[in-house]
């Protein structure tokens, strides 16, 4: 199925019917799925590799960040009207997320990917969904090549902005610009 | 949306879970959609010439089969674990359906569609299912070149005679032997 003919045109669903389909038991709320552009995905396995950098990344985080932002490892964030991806970590403006529906796109202030396999798809499809919702900083860590992919300046079709850093570079978040972050505590 | 499906291992549906989410209101019970290796796929729509083969199609099978099959112009038929296509035509073994999901996949006989647009997934994709599902004879009518392809002999991947029949030609079902069918008929 991975292989979908091209020929075939996928009945693309809403944030809403998703939700509705984990509701109805259709899909587990624990399942590795995400909504891209109307599409039903799953998430590529966490490797052993990418789980020791997630944790990496998220406390160096919450440490540098403190209650400027907070920090997120699994979240999953209905962006509307067919968008529901679920960034390895996502900085998100400094309030309580309360259960139900309290998240707002503009509360996403930074998204991160690990790429690993996901390589393609991250700055793919990936990078349109969040340059589309206007997400002002995607970062991309590119295992393979161990640099860290700086997004910025989103509009309708991609980033205005790349930057290339490698474990020396240092940047900052368009929404956090007098935090100094380090570029190598990203990469290995 | 087509473009991203390369990148993307689409989360595959069961027949149980499509039916979930009609129950559940996400599909509406009326919607143009199929279920195809997993995937929800849209229809195409139903042209202006396509409608007309469509009524005289059904309305010369049902003369000619008679008592012998059913002739089913818009149904829905699970074949688990994963495909519930909607040919444009089904012949089926003559008994009540009205009751219930009771259908067997051994009661298709054959499956026809009217290809016009969707010539390459009528071919492609569609040959490939039904063959699958071993639905002993499938009929393309192909629209486009004015031809009825009749595959036959199905196996795993696909089936093993593929006739192409113009009009004054005649044919038998492999479920109804004795039947001589008109190709004119199906080339209006």
């Amino acid at each position: 199925m991975s292989d979908m003919p091209s020929e075939l045109v996928l009945r693309p669903f809403t944030v809403d019917e998703y939700h509705r389909m984990v509701e109805a038991g259709v899909l587990d709320a624990q399942e590795r799925v995400e909504l891209i552009d109307g599409a039903i995905v799953e998430m590529s396995p966490i490797g052993e590799n990418h789980w020791g950098r997630h944790l990496a990344i998220v406390t160096y985080l919450v440490r540098v960040l403190g209650d400027r932002a907070a920090v997120a490892g699994q979240a999953s964030l209905p962006l509307r009207p067919r968008d529901e991806p679920q960034p390895d970590v996502a900085i998100l403006a400094p309030r309580r997320y309360g259960p139900g529906p309290s998240f707002e796109p503009r509360d996403l202030l930074a998204a991160i990917e690990i790429a690993d396999s996901s390589l393609r798809t991250d700055l793919g499809p990936k990078l349109l969904l969040y340059a589309r919702h206007r997400v002002p900083d995607y970062l991309v860590v590119d295992v393979r090549h161990d640099v860290l992919l700086h997004h910025r300046q989103p509009h309708d079709l991609r980033y205005g902005l790349l930057d290339r850093l490698g474990a020396r570079g240092t940047f900052t978040l368009t929404a956090l610009p007098d935090v100094v972050l380090d570029a190598g505590a990203f990469l290995g | 949306m087509s473009d991203m499906v390369s990148d993307y291992t689409l989360r595959p549906f069961t027949v149980d879970e499509y039916h979930r989410m009609v129950a559940a209101g996400v599909l509406d019970a009326e919607e143009r959609v199929e279920l195809i290796d997993g995937a929800i796929v849209e229809m195409s729509p139903i042209g202006r010439n396509h409608w007309g083969h469509h009524l005289a199609i059904t309305t010369y099978l049902g003369r000619v089969l008679g008592d012998r099959a059913a002739v089913a112009g818009q149904a829905s038929l699970p074949l688990r674990p994963r495909d519930e296509p909607q040919p444009d035509v089904a012949i089926l073994v003559p008994r009540d359906y009205v009751h219930g999901p009771d259908f067997r996949p051994t009661e298709l006989l054959a499956a026809i569609e009217i290809a016009d647009s969707s010539l390459r997934k009528d071919l492609g994709v569609k040959a490939k299912l039904y063959a699958r599902h071993r639905v002993l004879d499938y009929l393309v009518v192909d629209l486009q070149h004015g031809v009825l392809v009749h595959h036959r002999d199905p196996h795993d991947l696909g089936y093993r005679t593929c006739t192409t029949l113009r009009r004054g030609d005649t044919f038998t079902l492999t479920g109804l032997p004795n039947i001589v069918l008109d190709v004119s008929a199906f080339l209006v």
